[in-house]
């Protein structure tokens, strides 16, 4: 990852410096629903994040507390839609937290279009991610996850420009391959961060906000290089 | 900075910050169950009957004169020593099989397997439709979302616990709110709806005894107390000449046995009052607590039989000459509608009036293994199983 890269990542937030406060914003809230969920009658359990599940390229705004599917049967219909109203929650607000955070950061409008395709690439990853059997995915490696990372980092930028997922990807898959080295030490940097987060139960949904400012400005800046 | 958020950014705030207040208002008018300290008529939650452990229900209306056989289901992998429970019109039997059957008609409405033996307790949940069981075994505990229609259940949540080598498992123990499970090396205290394990201490392997708000053990030479909310020990006594294996918490102090010794003890853990009989008991048995008296299964000379006496006092007021069975652990004769229900040493069950002791009557049909677990009493029921089936016996 070269000097140039960090710099065009930090002019980017420079530019746009309210998506820190955006941020923080949108971690404190997850963190205050995480608190709601741990308080609540409700079985709850701890989330399985990364390096115990794949990481998604989208921005993640890590919740430390989830429920399991067995908890939210039979209960009383005023809380299963408590439960399912939390979920749409903080799934709608870590999408559209990381949909605006790319489009501030590419100075670009966010579409709906846009905010729709980066939904369709987060949501199926937070259906499947987690339920990935662990000695699936300990098989599979860190190694094969990063260069499926890295390959596609910048596809979440990508979509939030409006561009279709059949010409994202390859797209991205060319980001990648044009500025390996430096997309090879952003995916390290972003997924240790992630992984660093995930030690404090607490501060866990605030601190993986900041990271997800970096990872997003880090993806504005591989993108900016690259045009 | 020069960002200045649109007409729609600042919407979205508000209908972020506003999305809560659905959350928040509905969290904030939960209520936990209430603790309670007599189960609600018609039911028989948990061992022992309440959370103190009396094996007296007062609201049963068990039968006085002869009993008839209302139903049996039969071929489950049940235990004997595992005493049914009743809840919501449900009969329920722990073992290998947790099975629950509808009381009136006999049908199954649960069944479930488990991969090893466990104890069951029902507690009620105001954010799950139906009541949970509560099941501990040598190596977990976990919650059994009771299903609507006839199914298996849904385990909800589980926590391993630190079990010890002997095969004698202690039931769970409830009071609506709190669960406690003791597993000889571990006493642990768990809310029942959420599964959070609120504190662990070293366990004694006995039944605990529920009241006032303290979990009360024995462990054959300390009677101890815990807060049940916050696991700090309140009473550590040592009863001088005793070394209970059983206790049940009453108002004043408690009822303990030592072997074949029925003993009262004030707060402090002196003794009001002690009751010995000579012989041997080969297990522990409970005893069970009226507000006038205690009943127990005493050791008579070579034989056995159920003693009654006066709780005031420690006066005995008789003996059965209803023989009863061999006692399995934690086990006691069951009381309700004045009279003390239990399996009876020539295999079947039999109840004898609890102010005289004289039989009201006995049977030995229809029970096709033994030995037949402890009597449960509840509604116009009375209820056992013997290892493969549950019977259910009514008024004749």
């Amino acid at each position: 990852m070269g000097a140039s890269l960090i710099d065009d990542a930090v002019s980017c937030v420079r530019c746009a410096p309210e998506t820190v406060v955006v941020g923080l914003g949108a971690g404190l809230f997850i963190r205050g629903l995480d608190r709601l969920l741990q308080e609540s009658p409700i079985v709850h359990m701890a989330a399985r994040s990364f390096p115990d599940t794949p990481p998604t390229v989208s921005v993640q705004l890590i919740s430390q507390v989830t429920f399991s599917r067995s908890a939210l049967m039979g209960l009383e219909p005023t809380w299963q839609l408590w439960a399912l109203w939390l979920l749409f929650l903080e799934y709608s607000v870590t999408i559209g937290c990381g949909g605006w955070l790319f489009a501030r950061l590419r100075g670009v409008t966010l579409s709906p279009k846009g905010l729709v395709r980066y939904g369709l690439l987060t949501v199926p990853s937070w259906i499947v991610l987690p339920y990935t059997p662990g000695p699936v995915w300990t098989a599979l490696g860190s190694t094969i996850t990063i260069c499926g990372f890295a390959l596609l980092f910048v596809l979440p930028g990508l979509l939030i420009e409006g561009i279709p997922f059949s010409r994202a990807v390859p797209m991205s898959v060319m980001v990648t391959r044009r500025s390996w080295l430096s997309v090879i030490g952003a995916t390290i940097l972003v997924l240790g961060a992630y992984q660093l987060t995930t030690l404090d139960t607490r501060s866990g949904p605030i601190l993986s906000a900041v990271v997800g400012v970096v990872h997003a400005s880090l993806v504005a800046g591989v993108l900016t290089q690259t045009e | 900075m020069n960002w200045s958020p649109s007409r729609r950014a600042v919407l979205g705030l508000l209908g972020g910050v506003g999305s809560i207040i659905p959350l928040w208002s509905v969290y904030k008018r939960y209520q936990p169950p209430t603790r309670y300290s007599t189960p609600p008529p018609g039911s028989w939650p948990l061992h022992g009957y309440d959370p103190a452990g009396t094996w007296h229900n007062p609201y049963a209306a068990a039968p006085r004169s002869g009993v008839r056989l209302r139903w049996v289901v039969r071929d489950r992998a049940l235990e004997p020593s595992s005493p049914m429970l009743v809840g919501e019109g449900t009969v329920y039997g722990a073992g290998v099989d947790i099975v629950g059957v509808d009381t009136v008609t006999g049908e199954l409405s649960l069944t479930h397997r488990s991969s090893g033996v466990s104890r069951g307790a029902l507690v009620p949940s105001s954010v799950y439709r139906n009541e949970s069981l509560i099941l501990a075994s040598d190596a977990s505990v976990r919650a059994l979302t009771l299903p609507d229609d006839p199914g298996s259940g849904t385990v909800r949540w589980k926590h391993s616990v630190r079990g010890t080598d002997t095969d004698v498992l202690v039931p769970p123990v409830t009071d609506g709110r709190d669960a406690i499970i003791d597993t000889g090396a571990e006493l642990v205290v768990v809310g029942p709806t959420e599964g959070v394990v609120r504190w662990r201490r070293s366990g004694s392997g006995n039944r605990p005894s529920l009241a006032h708000g303290t979990v009360y053990t024995v462990d054959g030479e300390q009677l101890r107390g815990f807060d049940v909310e916050t696991g700090e020990q309140t009473t550590a006594v040592q009863p001088s000449g005793l070394l209970p294996d059983s206790v049940v918490a009453i108002p004043d102090g408690f009822i303990v046995r030592d072997g074949g010794t029925t003993a009262c003890l004030r707060a402090d853990g002196s003794v009001c009052w002690r009751q010995s009989a000579t012989g041997h008991l080969p297990l522990t048995s409970a005893p069970a607590v009226t507000d006038e008296a205690v009943f127990a299964i005493v050791p008579d000379g070579g034989d056995r039989s159920i003693g009654a006496y006066s709780l005031s006092d420690g006066r005995e007021r008789w003996r059965s000459a209803l023989v009863p069975a061999d006692v399995a652990a934690f086990q006691a004769p069951a009381v309700a509608n004045e009279a003390v229900y239990f399996p009876t040493a020539d295999g079947g069950v039999g109840a004898v009036d609890a102010a005289s002791g004289e039989t009201l009557w006995q049977t030995a049909d229809p029970f096709d293994d033994r030995p037949i677990s402890a009597l449960i009493a509840a509604g116009e029921g009375i209820y056992c199983s013997d290892g493969r089936s549950i019977y259910a016996l009514g008024a004749g």
